[in-house]
């Protein structure tokens, strides 16, 4: 009776611990890793529009800032802030008296220079009366040479007298043409149609007015039946901007409606540029900020804006119709994979990725620029010293696990990339989580789906 | 002649009870493969504190080394952080929680959810193992004494319950490995292994999860000690047994899925 019962309990144990030695030979012998979950969607074919976004104020195309050549005080302002004003009305009178005498002093200096000059002909005449008396009888010896001489050089200073009084003339008359030009710069007229956008300046004040310098700005005339958004584009984008390109605008006080545009101009420097177009010494150490170009984009449609309101403006810079694309979370970058030099190609489908990959280079307004994958098939397309560089790689899920595909991306909208060359439509790629993507995830790890998978293939 | 009364004889002692015939070790391994064997003895036996604090010792260390060796591994930590993500990721689509809100745990969870797992497998343990023969021996003896007209003491009861935690031991390190062989952190000898993804929220799961052979082993084992105990036949004792365990099973399911909703976890 105690033997049977001894054997059922030996029995029992050995099973207990043939179920744990195999357990444990299992759990020690078996490979394990992280299985990581992911999300996938394929390869799809979108339309893709590339936008650059940026923001500005609104500005009239055409703007004349006037401001006075003469100066001293307003004596008429006829105008008001807001007015509308078409070309040649009067704007603006200065206080002429003292040009008006200025005038007056050139003109009786002008009319002394002439008689001046009469009198030097008068003089000259009868020099050259005596000369030629004189000569008559120095040709006669009937006076010295030395008498004779005498009347020659009081011919030839009467000539050059009379010489000088005409070039006295010109002087007077050249000032008399410039007082009356600086009495015409008294009043300002408008020199086009247009709108006083900005009036500084009031009856009886002071103003000051050069030639070479632009003096106090007494007011600011607008066309505003042409208006303009004049935003600012970083260094990155502005290269991909050229004049043509259609944008979508976006007023702040005008928020319920969308405008259209096109850009007109790009500017060739940059904001912090001075009139040199280099750097000054001050911008430079101040210049921690993004470099901006302005870039110019004339409204289609007429509204009533007005200068200096707030614009967003969306340029269209490239468009691809009906591409490969990707999510945009399923691009990320990975190093090279190093060079093997005797390997030969592999045909199995966790190397094909790699040995389809040759050299990839990369090349968008907004993009990193990129060399070249290293692969088992072609060692020499490696270039060492792109060799620290990392490529644009997505994860094509095959099967229980991922393959690494080197890829080259074109344009990207909000929410996909468009694939030039590396993948095929149709592919099932990752696309989230994040974490996985950008760090987790390599060639050949195991994956594991989880719950958001959306297939979003659309046929060619 | 003077013949004194005779002294009544004097009735021998009371006899001591039997001590153990099986030694610890014998009882503690006994209770695998002839448990009624151990329960008949410690039915008779002096009380013996070790029936219980051993095996709650054993279970304690047990459970410690196993979190250990599980959390050393990165399949299982990449398991847990994707746990906290998942509960994240349900509370925003539920609109519970903003999306910033959503970050802000995310980092959390990454940063505190390791130091949460082992402050759980540090304590857990400890409570289970000492609760757990006092708790269940207190159902025993109630069920024992009052349904199946039994007489024996509590500690009785401590005893048997805390002896038949030794299967719970060895299913501690079944579970460990078993862990480590599918990198699942829910693995177990159970119906979970047919599935794919053990959701720890989905009930059905849970009633899977309840088939565990383990388990199973260990109501058998308490029923076999409850029958010895109160003297009731096998088949009273695990319709008790298997029905309390149920009815408490049933309840805790339920709750979850209560809390669940009330808090839209």
């Amino acid at each position: 009776m105690a033997k049977p019962k001894k054997r059922r309990k030996w029995l029992i144990f050995s099973a207990i611990g043939l179920v744990l030695l195999t357990l444990m030979l299992v759990a020690v012998f078996k490979k394990r890793e992280p299985v990581i979950t992911i999300q996938t969607e394929k390869v799809s074919r979108h339309s893709l529009t590339n936008l650059v976004i940026a923001n500005g104020k609104i500005q009239p195309v055409v703007q004349v800032v006037i401001s006075p050549e003469v100066s001293g005080e307003i004596v008429e302002l006829p105008v008001k802030e807001g007015q509308q004003v078409k070309k040649n009305d009067l704007l603006v009178k200065i206080n002429p008296d003292i040009y008006v005498a200025a005038l007056n002093q050139s003109r009786a200096g002008y009319e002394s220079s002439l008689a001046s000059k009469a009198s030097a002909t008068a003089n000259l005449e009868k020099a050259e009366a005596d000369y030629n008396r004189n000569l008559e009888l120095y040709n006669h010896k009937l006076i010295s040479a030395s008498d004779f001489v005498s009347f020659k050089v009081a011919r030839d200073v009467a000539t050059a007298q009379l010489d000088s009084a005409g070039d006295q003339v010109n002087v007077s008359k050249a000032n008399v043409e410039s007082a009356e030009e600086q009495l015409s710069r008294t009043t300002i007229v408008s020199p086009l149609d247009g709108t006083i956008s900005k009036l500084n300046s009031q009856l009886g004040e002071r103003v000051l007015g050069t030639v070479q310098n632009a003096g106090t700005i007494i007011m600011v005339i607008s066309d505003l039946n042409q208006m303009e958004a004049r935003v600012d584009i970083g260094e990155m984008d502005v290269i991909g901007i050229v004049p043509g390109q259609k944008a979508q605008l976006e007023v702040d006080a005008f928020k319920d409606r969308k405008f259209t545009g096109v850009v007109t101009d790009v500017a060739s420097s940059s904001k912090d540029s001075n009139l040199t177009g280099s750097y000054s010494s001050s911008s430079s150490s101040q210049s921690q900020e993004a470099t901006k170009f302005q870039v110019r984009i004339r409204f289609n449609d007429k509204e009533a804006f007005r200068p200096g309101m707030s614009v967003s403006a969306n340029i269209e810079t490239q468009y691809r119709t009906n591409v490969l694309t990707v999510p945009l979370a399923s691009v990320t970058t990975r190093p090279p994979l190093p060079p093997k030099k005797t390997d030969p190609p592999k045909t199995g489908a966790t190397n094909s990725a790699a040995a389809r990959a040759a050299t990839n280079t990369m090349t968008s307004s907004n993009m990193v620029t990129v060399s070249t994958v290293a692969t088992n098939a072609d060692p020499s397309v490696l270039k060492s010293k792109d060799s620290a560089k990392t490529s644009d790689v997505v994860f094509v899920v095959n099967g229980d696990h991922v393959n690494v595909v080197s890829v080259k991306i074109g344009i990207c909208d909000d929410n996909y990339w468009e694939i030039t060359d590396g993948l095929t439509n149709g592919q099932e790629i990752v696309s989230g989580g994040y974490r996985a993507i950008s760090r987790d995830l390599a060639d050949g790890k195991k994956i594991h789906k989880g719950a958001a998978t959306v297939e979003t293939a659309k046929k060619d | 002649m003077n013949v004194e009364p005779s002294s009544p004889i004097s009735e021998p002692p009371p006899a001591a009870p039997p001590t153990s015939a099986i030694s610890l070790a014998g009882r503690l391994m006994n209770v695998f493969a002839a448990p009624g064997e151990v329960f008949s003895e410690v039915k008779t036996a002096t009380p013996s504190v070790a029936n219980w604090l051993v095996p709650a010792v054993l279970f304690m260390v047990l459970s410690w080394l196993s979190a250990g060796l599980i959390y050393s591994q990165p399949a299982i930590r990449q398991q847990i952080s994707e746990l906290s993500t998942k509960a994240i990721d349900r509370q925003v689509e539920k609109g519970k929680i903003s999306s910033t809100q959503a970050e802000s745990a995310r980092a959390a969870a990454e940063n505190l959810g390791g130091v949460g797992y082992e402050i759980g497998a540090a304590v857990g343990p400890v409570f289970a193992a000492f609760i757990s023969p006092f708790l269940g021996g207190l159902i025993f003896w109630l069920v024992g004494s009052f349904a199946l007209k039994g007489n024996f003491p509590y500690m009785k009861g401590v005893e048997t319950v805390g002896l038949s935690n030794m299967i719970l031991a060895l299913g501690v390190i079944v579970k460990t490995l078993l862990i480590l062989i599918t990198g699942n952190l829910f693995a177990s000898l159970s119906l979970t292994l047919v599935l794919k993804e053990f959701d720890p929220q989905n009930p059905v799961h849970s009633l899977l999860a309840m088939m565990d052979v383990m388990i199973w082993w260990q109501l058998i084992v308490r029923s076999i000690g409850l029958a010895r105990l109160s003297g009731a036949s096998l088949g009273k004792a695990a319709a008790w047994i298997f029905g309390i365990w149920i009815a408490l099973m049933g309840v805790m399911i339920g709750l979850g899925a209560a809390v669940r909703a009330a808090f839209g976890g």
